[in-house]
């Protein structure tokens, strides 16, 4: 009899096991689910927001006609791995109505070389218009929004300035690495395409 | 005739009350990573922060965020003393965004020599170490492991 009890609790236990959410099984492997509760998706939404700021800053350095060229490009590189393959950044320019796309590789070099003898680049009022949201894939998509302030100067004159309003699509993605024999378990926040929706003086 | 098959049976459920016990309290040892300071680490293979270490480097971190971008050569100088204390400029660096049911979620690994030049260039120092581990010589920095400054 009491054996037949642990029968039946040992086979409940498995039942419960098995249909616990946020645990799903494949290939004799668990794995879980790439879900967060709110607390942690506000840790993640908050990480985001951080490499927003980071490329930012990057730009500004980029830009910066004092910055070493050595310089320019280590941060080219650091400002290059912000973003997924294959993404394009939206530029405009006050007197064109066009807005020309371009490979954010090539964005960052065309900045370098911008023919000003000083330049700056500030990004403000920086934030989310499209929440983070789990898309079918298990990836996370969010579109956050952000003021490009440009001033470029020759000679001491400030010749050129306007203030571009930008969308960026966010995607993060939990990922796994192994670092010395550990198993990292990390959220891998990658930035897509720069669009341009407004440009003003 | 019955009896040994009982004793069987209860020997069984304490033994499942003994496991579960342990579990639970194997679940609160590891919350004690949750602890704010850093300073109480029960990971196995992580060392205790020494105090004057994580002060030292937490000094460093913030003197790169405030140094003068351009002066690279100052930086970089300041780069290599800092390298001294690690056992490599590779040596990883981990940021934890949170814990959930005792197992840590990180934002991407990054090198020491990526954090300080991360300092740098965004100009803030917003993490505090939360462990260190030593190298078997106990003089060299192998891991870092940081969170965000509440």
């Amino acid at each position: 009899m009491a054996y037949r009890i642990l029968f039946c609790l040992f086979i409940c236990g498995l039942i419960i096991v098995d249909g616990m959410p946020g645990i799903a099984q494949g290939a004799g492997e668990y794995f879980e689910e790439e879900t967060m509760d709110p607390d942690q998706k506000i840790k993640v939404d908050s990480m985001a927001m951080e490499k927003i700021r980071d490329l930012s800053k990057y730009i500004g350095i980029i830009g910066n006609k004092s910055t070493p060229f050595s310089e320019a490009n280590r941060v080219v590189a650091r400002a290059l791995e912000l973003f997924a393959d294959g993404s394009v950044i939206g530029v405009s320019t006050l007197d064109k109505k066009e807005v020309k796309q371009y490979e954010i590789k090539t964005y960052f070099e065309r900045l370098m070389a911008l023919s000003y003898d000083k330049v700056k680049i500030e990004w403000f009022d920086i934030q989310y218009i499209s929440d983070l949201e789990q898309t079918p894939d298990g990836k996370y998509v969010g579109v956050v929004t952000i003021y490009q302030k440009f001033e470029g100067s020759q000679n001491d004159a400030l010749v050129y300035k306007d203030v571009t309003k930008k969308d960026i699509t966010i995607y993060v993605e939990r990922k796994m690495m192994q670092v010395e024999g550990m198993d990292i378990d990390f959220w891998d926040v990658l930035l897509g395409d720069i669009v341009v929706s407004e440009t003003m003086l | 005739m019955h009896q040994p098959k009982r004793y069987l049976s209860v020997y069984i459920l304490a033994l499942m009350a003994l496991f579960s016990c342990k579990a639970s309290n194997q679940a609160s040892k590891t919350d004690q990573v949750d602890d704010p300071d850093g300073q109480v680490i029960s990971s196995a293979d992580v060392i205790m922060v020494d105090k004057r270490l994580k002060d030292m480097l937490e000094s460093y971190f913030d003197m790169f965020s405030e140094m003068d971008q351009e002066d690279t050569a100052t930086r970089d100088a300041k780069m290599a003393e800092v390298f001294e204390y690690f056992n490599s400029p590779d040596t990883p660096v981990f940021l934890v965004l949170y814990n959930r049911e005792g197992k840590r979620y990180y934002d991407k690994p990054m090198t020491i020599t990526d954090y300080i030049y991360y300092l740098n260039d965004t100009r803030q120092a917003p993490h505090t170490i939360r462990t260190l581990k030593l190298d078997e010589t106990q003089t060299k920095i192998m891991r870092v492991e940081l969170a965000v400054k509440q």
